[in-house]
């Protein structure tokens, strides 16, 4: 599921792309995409068969991580 | 053999996301806009590496091998501290932002945090024998 969600974010990032108007810098916005998509499941691969408490803080600083690349994605857009 | 489980994670985390994101904004900035403020973007990529090896020493020092840690992270708290400084006394040499300037302020403070939680923890996991810290890990 969570792989599903994260094609979905790969091509509609790909959107300011192609379309006419390109992102100001393409680098930064390819950056921040690239990161958007691989910062959770690389979060969730470390913690693998680790229930502990630990691991929840490990993913909530993923989310929040994302959270700030979301919000960077669509300034550079 | 690393220890699985414990707060060295979320540190790994944070310092796994750094690399990242100053690595990446050091690299960008450096071939795109070299002549902006090459010294905060150089600086940045120093952050960038301090944060990759902070990584690796505190990956260590969970197995039990603290030696790198506890210089590592005195350096990058070293660093963090310097470059913050510089960058109010000298803001001349900072055109544009570097990771650590004014102490990390651009991502929240976390670059000045981040050093002195890795001490803390550090200095727990040498006071816990070994023995004992299997036993925490596991809980």
């Amino acid at each position: 599921m969570l792989e599903l969600l994260l094609v979905v974010r790969a091509l509609a990032g790909l959107g300011p792309l192609v379309g006419d108007d390109h992102p100001a810098s393409t680098s930064t916005y390819v950056g921040y995409l690239f990161a958007s998509i691989c910062v959770l499941p690389i979060a969730m691969k470390s913690i693998e068969g680790d229930r502990a408490v630990w691991s929840s803080a490990v993913v909530a600083v993923a989310a929040a991580a994302i959270g700030v690349i979301a919000v960077r994605l669509e300034m550079t857009a | 053999m690393t220890a699985r489980s414990g707060p060295h994670k979320v540190l790994l985390a944070f310092y796994a996301l750094f690399t990242l994101a100053a690595g990446a904004r050091a690299l960008v900035q450096l071939t795109t806009q070299y002549d902006e403020a090459p010294v905060a973007y150089w600086l940045s990529l120093a952050a960038a590496v301090t944060y990759a090896l902070g990584w690796y020493a505190i990956r260590e020092a969970s197995a039990g091998r603290t030696g790198f840690a506890s210089v590592m992270l005195w350096v990058e708290l070293a660093g963090v501290l310097t470059v913050g400084t510089l960058s109010i006394a000298e803001p001349g040499w900072f055109p544009d932002a570097s990771v650590w300037s004014d102490y990390g302020i651009g991502y929240g403070f976390v670059p000045a945090v981040l050093p002195i939680a890795g001490l803390l923890w550090l200095r727990r996991q040498r006071a816990v024998p070994k023995e004992e810290r299997v036993l925490d890990s596991e809980v």
